[in-house]
């Protein structure tokens, strides 16, 4: 399992590669309620709102690259790589 | 993103509800400011231009709640709210209905040619202020204005 950590506005890392199967958990550390989002219009993966300390998983079974950015604060984005 | 969809034109990098929320708080409050000059200085004038301040600020809230909801319902697709966000949302519904108030109490004195302002109308203006300030604050703290962001 590996872990985006949410925080101070940004996610981190920002770019995350990681081998197909493999299931990412972001977290959100910030005082203020995010959303982990993907990018394309299938909106492969979307979370609830996170507060503070919630996290939100999703196992990536297909390569590729999924960018993704949290809806309300869209200048926040960040993008797995799965290979 | 298209140009003309309006979920983009809306939300996606334009966020136009913290954009337009700028409008009613300004007017708003320096309505406020001219309606409690007014009743020091007892000036008409004075009491003209809080009146066309406080209309203009009634009228922007329509847009201001109008895309906040829609930012919930499309963006949130309309989730339960908790914390911050419902705290938000809670204030700025009572703040729109002050604001409204206010220029109610306004216009309704105006339509009566002659007739003097409520005198209970400062303190309700004086609470609108408070919550208009405070549902400012949090959209400010949650939008990352007020904050690290």
């Amino acid at each position: 399992m590996t872990e985006v950590k949410i925080d101070n506005f940004s996610f981190g890392p920002s770019a995350l590669t990681v081998s197909v199967g493999t299931t990412v958990t972001w977290v959100n550390r910030d005082d203020i309620p995010h959303t982990v989002v993907s990018t394309d219009d299938a909106k492969t993966f979307k979370s609830k709102v996170l507060d503070t300390d919630e996290k939100f998983s999703y196992t990536f079974g297909k390569a590729g690259a999924y960018p993704y950015f949290c809806s309300i604060h869209p200048k926040m984005t960040g993008k797995v790589i799965v290979q | 993103m298209h140009p003309f969809d309006i979920k983009t034109v809306l939300f996606a990098k334009h966020a136009q509800h913290v954009v337009l929320i700028h409008f009613p708080i300004a007017l708003f409050i320096i309505g406020v400011f001219f309606d409690f000059l007014a009743q020091w200085k007892k000036q008409r004038l004075l009491a003209a231009v809080a009146y066309y301040n406080l209309l203009v600020a009634a009228i922007s809230t329509v847009p201001v709640v109008v895309t906040g909801i829609l930012a919930w319902q499309w963006e949130l697709e309309g989730q339960k709210l908790k914390g911050l966000l419902l705290m938000h949302l809670v204030m700025g519904c009572i703040s729109s209905v002050l604001v409204l108030l206010v220029w109610f109490m306004h216009r309704k004195a105006q339509r009566k040619q002659g007739d003097a302002l409520p005198g209970y109308r400062l303190p309700i203006e004086a609470v609108a202020a408070v919550f208009v300030a405070v549902t400012g604050h949090l959209g400010g703290f949650l939008s990352g204005v007020n904050g690290a962001g």
